[in-house]
């Protein structure tokens, strides 16, 4: 199980290099809605953030400052409301994907973010379906 | 209710983290450590993207990529046919012109040129495997074969990030073969503009659009006579103070691995 999680995490970190759909965004929301351990989330978020402004030539901590905020923003949610959901995963998965693209100032920001939203129910769906599974 | 109280204080620590290496990094004082991460994290996504370009699904008509090659020449022979023209003409009139020698062009691999679909958009900006180490600096051109790929915007310690010539960042002076002036500007989504024509001015569909040139003391910056784009559609309102046409660039840029970057002699 963990070594998948690390697959997925590795593998949209890298393909940073050959699309602008923010893949790391919608991993990392995956993960902050299923695990429990705040902690490894954050850090998360942290690392793939300073990664991807490696590898991108952007000024490093930009990405990471991004990450850190809209997983708080998720944690915020969850106190009044249920986050565990398809329909919750889409649409932060939507909104973080607007605002992410919309701040580093990409093109086709409203296709990306369907198409990001998308993924991430998938990602979602078959997360949970891992650890039934593995329960 | 637990978790609920307890990512506050770990939000504070890495938002703190993340806005002292944001902070550090504009004042450029990660210069010492920023080239060692680079070099043990730039290999993934330079393997990523080498793949990728040899995916067999990704559809490479041969014979389209022939003829492309192919125009691609005969447009560099053209250039060089009325480079030497003007040249001649210069030489009579006792006047030197000096050209873009091979000692100023560093090629470069292209580690990453993110796009929204791989092999469907275009990108609108290239990360290339040369940076400071290698004389590379903020303002130089890209080039590939007398065709202007772009600009360099941003430069670390071994890579280097360039805007394509169709990025909405991009403006630069041009002319025709004809003379006539203007202003290039990329609009993204794989298209670019040619502004501030005079009305009184003749533009031809299928003009090639060529650099005017923008190089410092030091030879860095856009060279003159790279081709920018061929003219498909002009627009002329009889009313406007300018004209403008559309360009198309004659470089498959998602199709491009090895670029050269215009440095220091």
């Amino acid at each position: 199980m963990w070594l998948f999680l690390i697959f997925i995490v590795v593998a949209s970190v890298i393909f940073g290099a050959i699309t602008t759909l923010p893949l790391a965004l919608v991993v990392i929301l995956c993960l902050s809605v299923i695990f429990k351990n705040n902690f490894s989330v954050f850090a998360l978020a942290f690392f793939m953030g300073l990664y991807l402004d490696i590898i991108l030539v952007r000024t490093l901590g930009q990405s990471s400052t991004f990450f850190v905020v809209f997983i708080f923003l998720v944690f915020l949610y969850e106190r009044k409301f249920e986050i565990q959901t398809a329909p919750f995963v889409f649409l932060s998965s939507f909104f973080g994907t607007l605002s992410y693209l919309f701040i580093f100032g990409y093109n086709h920001v409203l296709e990306q973010a369907v198409v990001s939203s998308v993924i991430g129910v998938l990602l979602f769906r078959l997360l949970t379906i891992a650890f039934k599974y593995q329960k | 209710m637990q978790k609920k109280s307890k990512f506050f204080p770990i939000f504070f620590i890495f938002l703190v983290l993340s806005i002292i290496i944001l902070g550090l990094s504009l004042y450029g004082m990660l210069s010492g450590t920023l080239p060692f991460l680079e070099k043990t994290t730039s290999f993934a996504p330079k393997t990523v993207y080498g793949w990728f370009q040899n995916l067999p699904f990704i559809p490479k008509d041969k014979e389209i990529e022939k003829l492309k090659n192919e125009n691609l020449e005969l447009v560099s022979k053209l250039l060089d046919q009325e480079k030497l023209m003007k040249e001649n003409a210069a030489l009579l009139s006792q006047f030197q012109t000096e050209g873009l020698g091979n000692d100023s062009l560093l090629p470069a691999q292209i580690v990453g040129a993110p796009g929204f679909v791989p092999g469907v958009t275009e990108p609108e900006e290239i990360i290339l495997n040369k940076g400071e180490r290698d004389n590379v600096r903020v303002g130089s051109g890209v080039v590939f074969q007398n065709n202007l790929v772009g600009k360099i915007t941003k430069v670390s310690y071994y890579l280097s990030k360039a805007d394509l010539v169709t990025n909405p960042s991009i403006a630069l002076p041009v002319q025709t073969f004809s003379g006539v002036l203007g202003v290039v500007r990329g609009e993204g989504e794989d298209k670019i503009t040619l502004e501030n024509v005079l009305p009184s001015e003749h533009l031809k569909i299928d003009d090639l659009i060529l650099t005017k040139g923008d190089l410092d003391i030091n030879g860095i910056g856009i060279p003159p006579n790279l081709v920018v784009g061929r003219i498909e559609s002009i627009e002329k309102i009889p009313a406007a103070i300018f004209q403008k046409a559309e360009l198309k660039s004659l470089l498959d840029f998602d199709r491009l691995s090895v670029v050269f970057i215009v440095v220091e002699r």
